[in-house]
């Protein structure tokens, strides 16, 4: 058994359509197909401001992905990175391939000189809050949306 | 007298530096003169991706202000605005500014393609969340963070 995490390319578009679709389905969210082309396409542009995309695979079976962010922080010289999607098949949790991601993703910030990597999360989320209590300090600030 | 809500400019370097040293106080905050003056120079940058800052003014001071930020989100075509920073002197409280640096903030964000406008607040910030639960919905959604090196989280 081996676990590869590594960048999308665009030969990916049909499996990363169907772990996104999977994942969005958890949030009750259907987006419109052009919006699946334009997030892939920006993804693949390797554009500075844009979000960046890494795929699990199990045995070459893609089953996860992660989309993450490198902004500015205005309390900062550095960027900072927004993790905003991660997603693992639910036959597939429980064998550390959110942990194996959320670690790439800070690799990453690592090497992009990217001090901190932030998420949000429901606060009803618990199945992913346990993996979130170990990876990363829950902070005081909760988000409000106009 | 009025309040006006208008972009920050270069001439108001001083004072929109005394006003983010005091709101930073509020979070116990100190930052070394390079961030704040990276921070004000990028937001004077007139660049897409940087942060952008609005302040209120009355009588010829700044009273208040306002940082945000148009990024992308996956989610949608339009970039979303994440307003950052929001200040308003203690002693000119109450007066209803916080909400016209919001409501600027949404207009500026709108002008700009986003369609979206969120922030954080501490959950212990009653006093601005007796503001926030009038102006916008709680998400539901609460923050986590890893800082890898020296500084703020978050």
């Amino acid at each position: 058994m081996s676990l590869e995490i590594r960048p999308l390319v665009a030969s990916d578009r049909a499996e990363w359509g169907a772990l996104w679709q999977g994942y969005l389905a958890y949030y009750e969210t259907i987006l419109p197909k052009a919006m699946y082309d334009t997030c892939f396409a920006r993804m693949l542009s390797g554009e500075a401001g844009e979000f960046q995309g890494r795929m699990a695979l199990w045995d070459g079976r893609p089953v996860g992905l992660v989309h993450f962010l490198f902004h500015r922080h205005g309390w900062k010289v550095e960027n900072t990175c927004y993790l905003q999607d991660l997603f693992t098949l639910p036959d597939m949790r429980g064998k550390g391939v959110a942990r194996a991601m959320i670690e790439r993703v800070y690799a990453e910030a690592d090497a992009a000189g990217a001090p901190s990597v932030y998420w949000l999360t429901q606060d009803f989320n618990t199945t992913a809050r346990r993996l979130y209590d170990k990876l990363a300090t829950k902070t005081p600030f909760i988000k409000y949306a106009r | 007298m009025s309040i006006a809500i208008r972009p920050l400019k270069e001439v108001d370097h001083a004072s929109w530096r005394a006003l983010w040293a005091d709101y930073l106080a509020f979070y116990e905050t100190r930052l070394p003169k390079a961030v704040y003056a990276q921070t004000f120079a990028r937001m004077m940058a007139d660049d897409p991706r940087e942060f952008r800052g609005l302040v209120a003014e009355k009588g010829g001071e700044l009273v208040g202000l306002a940082h945000y930020l148009l990024h992308r989100n996956a989610w949608s075509l339009a970039d979303s605005c994440y307003l950052q920073d929001l200040f308003v002197r203690p002693a000119q409280r109450g007066s209803g500014i916080g909400g016209k640096l919001i409501a600027a903030v949404k207009t500026a964000a709108l002008a700009a393609g986003a369609d979206a406008l969120y922030w954080m607040t501490h959950e212990s910030n009653t006093t601005a969340r007796a503001l926030y639960d009038r102006l916008a919905k709680r998400s539901g959604f609460i923050e986590y963070t890893v800082d890898m090196g020296a500084g703020n989280a978050t």
